[in-house]
């Protein structure tokens, strides 16, 4: 809750003098507000807060240009969970088989999604939580 | 106008990948870490090579900024996006 909520408020808060008026905030959630996975209720609660606050800084922050959206990524395979999505072969399948592309996501799948959130072709995208995942759990 | 892109959690996985990529693209980037030492944690965005300026390193052209999360984060990072902007 500190790091994934607390660390998202209060440093944005901190930040919001310096940030740019036309400038732009991507908050990171996670596929899990919206699918349900035993062992996640604090993990995900924190992300469904930091995807609320996300439309809450869009209205308070828009009279200053500032557009503020959510990126909720699928099961990826870093270090997150220790590797677990990349070093357990069942768990790794297990998402795969869920997933309309049929494999989980690099992050290299995502990465460049958030520069191009950052373009200025997506400037009219505001208050959004954007699922990028492959198509998991449809 | 200046663009700078504040990226916390950037020494490793979707925090790394997505400095990188937005490095790539041309913008200058400040990359937070938690707990990664001086050489690791330069050597993990060394993929992409580049002259090295004064506290800063230059990648593909565009600057990167590394700052430690482990103590006096909020005015660290202020301090950092101040000093970035005016030395663009």
């Amino acid at each position: 809750m500190n790091v994934h909520f607390k660390g998202v408020f209060f440093l944005t808060q901190t930040l919001l003098p310096l940030l740019a008026d036309g400038g732009r905030i991507v908050n990171l959630s996670s596929g899990l507000t919206r699918i349900s996975a035993p062992g996640f209720a604090a993990y995900s609660a924190a992300k469904g807060a930091v995807e609320v606050l996300s439309v809450y800084l869009a209205k308070e922050l828009g009279a200053r240009g500032i557009a503020v959206n959510t990126v909720a990524p699928g099961a990826i395979e870093t270090d997150f969970l220790g590797g677990a999505v990349r070093d357990t072969p069942d768990l790794n399948a297990q998402f795969a088989g869920m997933t309309a592309l049929g494999r989980v996501g690099m992050a290299d799948d995502i990465g460049p999604m958030i520069a191009n959130l950052l373009s200025e072709g997506n400037r009219w995208v505001n208050a959004q939580r954007i699922e990028v995942s492959g198509g998991q759990g449809i | 106008m200046t663009k700078i892109t504040l990226i916390t959690g950037a020494s490793r996985g979707l925090g790394r990948n997505t400095a990188l990529s937005i490095a790539r693209a041309g913008g200058d980037v400040i990359v937070t870490y938690h707990s990664r030492s001086g050489d690791a944690r330069r050597s993990r965005f060394s993929s992409i090579p580049g002259p090295s300026r004064a506290s800063a390193t230059s990648l593909a052209g565009c600057l990167l900024h590394f700052v430690t999360t482990g103590s006096g984060t909020r005015s660290t990072i202020s301090s950092t996006m101040r000093v970035m902007a005016s030395t663009r």
